[in-house]
């Protein structure tokens, strides 16, 4: 093979006649190839695969981010969606070329010439991104360093460490979107820019506060006033934590002389009220439990069994009948790992019990219904689908 | 599985993808895909070396000769397209979509040898 001489048509002619073929046999286009002289191997080229969801925000001109520390797994993040990349090898060699014709580009009735390609790189494998599951884990250990425990304590805070919605969608393996439903549903509050997430116990002082207002006032329940509140309570908790207190724990009710007035939402208070009372306890005597929630909710608002899935594990196979909290954040997000926790904690599960802990690990071609049937185990006693361990007894 | 280095925690790759919507890039590139590997003649350097002639035949099969061999292969669309990725390299750890790639030449035919080939 030669290296520097620039091939010409006589050349390409006689390799034709080598191989008994002739230019009538051919179209009048021959591609010479040859490889760059540049660095071959060693370039900062990298095919990534694309299925339908990545070749849509590419070609949209979408920015994707791809976010790992060094020990992390790689994904790649678009706005709404979150991809794990693995390397894909292949036993061929991928040449990567540039202005390459394909056979309907060459013009029929041109000249004989030659163009000369050049392969850039050769690759033997690929970057595969397959969609997937955020990885949570960091949000909540990043946030847990930094809880806000009102205006009085916030000098025991490292104000470095605190992270904007931006800094933490940076560092954390979740889409923009799949970020902001994870804060939803935590109890996080906007402050300054930084996102914190809200001491229970101080959370439970400014929620009771602001309940407390409701029948110091006299008010309907379905008549609370948002300027009202914030104003009541100044000079007791700072506007930002009593505004998303508010918007978390109150719906729309009515409009009065096209004010808008608001109400307390029963089933958030009360579940709420029942958090506060299992955290740290461990075990609690069931019946002791409820009659307590009863007694701790504001008046008029009416507790429920119901209310406490996702939040803690009723036991009515021991005797008494015992309640405990129960996180989801805690469980391990490999999916099997999870179940196996999952019927340890408790063997027998009602879907409603079991849903709230593993509608994380769903997908749009997997929703819970099929997780429960793939990886546990039905009965129905008393005509109540129950789920248990595959591999129980 | 992959390890991707990054410098430093929490630093994150940034992908641009080409210069705007819709129109930002080229289907310049494209892939020529050969069973197996390709060996140097000489085991020297590939870099700057002559590979072979890519002709079409009348009829459009794309027709390869490398060395003494000759190959048949054929037009194909990737069922997945490929972006093309490149490392920035001005300090920013950022990869930039240069193209999306759709389509290739496949080789996999066993390559024929030219033979009476005297040199």
């Amino acid at each position: 093979m030669d290296c520097q001489h620039v091939r010409n048509l006589e050349d390409i002619n006689e390799i034709l006649t080598l191989a008994k073929l002739n230019t009538n046999d051919v179209r009048p286009l021959a591609q010479t190839l040859r490889f760059t002289p540049e660095n071959l191997h060693d370039n900062n080229y990298k095919l990534l695969q694309l299925d339908s969801h990545l070749l849509n925000d590419i070609t949209e001109g979408n920015t994707l981010y791809i976010k790992g520390d060094d020990d992390d797994e790689v994904v790649i993040c678009s706005e709404t969606h979150t991809f794990h990349v693995t390397e894909a090898e292949t036993s061929n060699s991928l040449l990567l070329v540039k202005h390459l014709k394909f056979n309907n580009e060459i013009e029929e009735n041109e000249d004989p010439r030659i163009n000369n390609i050049l392969v850039s790189s050769i690759f033997y494998d690929y970057l595969e991104a397959v969609v997937g599951k955020p990885h949570l884990k960091k949000l909540h250990e990043i946030l847990n360093k930094s809880v806000y425990k009102g205006p009085e304590v916030e000098f025991e805070v490292d104000q470095n460490s605190l992270l904007t919605f931006e800094e933490l969608s940076n560092k954390v393996q979740a889409s923009n979107k799949e970020l902001k439903d994870a804060l939803e549903s935590m109890t996080v509050l906007e402050l300054n820019n930084k996102i914190r997430l809200l001491d229970l116990e101080y959370h439970f002082r400014v929620l009771s506060l602001m309940l407390k207002l409701v029948e110091e006032n006299s008010w309907q329940l379905d008549e609370i006033d948002f300027d009202e509140t914030i104003e009541a309570l100044k000079d007791l908790a700072p506007r930002e934590v009593i505004s998303s207190l508010f918007d978390k724990y109150t719906e729309e009710s009515k409009l009065i002389d096209s004010l808008q007035l608001y109400r307390y939402k029963e089933d958030v208070v009360c579940t709420f009220f029942a958090k506060v009372l299992l955290h740290g306890t461990g075990r609690f005597e069931l019946n002791e439990f409820l009659q307590t929630w009863k007694d701790s909710v504001p008046e008029g608002m009416i507790c429920d069994e119901e209310m406490l899935y996702g939040l803690a594990v009723i036991d009515k196979t021991s005797d008494p009948n015992i309640i405990f909290a129960f996180d989801e954040t805690s469980l391990p997000e490999n999916i099997n790992e999870r179940f196996k926790t999952l019927f340890q904690v408790k063997t027998k599960w009602s879907v409603p019990e079991i849903t709230p802990y593993i509608k994380q690990l769903a997908t749009v071609k997997l929703d819970v219904n099929a997780l429960l049937a793939k990886h546990a185990r039905a009965s129905k006693v008393d005509g109540i689908k129950y789920y248990s361990s595959k591999h129980g007894k | 599985m992959l390890r991707v280095r990054v410098p430093g925690p929490g630093t994150l790759l940034k992908m641009y993808s080409g210069t705007g919507p819709k129109e930002g890039f080229s289907d310049e590139w494209a892939i020529i895909e050969l069973q197996g590997d390709l060996k140097s003649h000489s085991d020297s350097n590939f870099e700057g070396q002559f590979i072979g002639d890519l002709h079409f035949t009348k009829s459009g099969i794309p027709l390869l000769i490398i060395g003494h061999h000759l190959m048949y292969g054929k037009e194909a669309k990737l069922e997945k397209p490929f972006a093309l990725l490149e490392k920035k390299v001005d300090g920013a750890t950022a990869y930039t979509v240069k193209s999306v790639i759709k389509n290739k030449i496949i080789f996999k035919t066993r390559p024929k040898p030219i033979v009476g080939n005297q040199e």
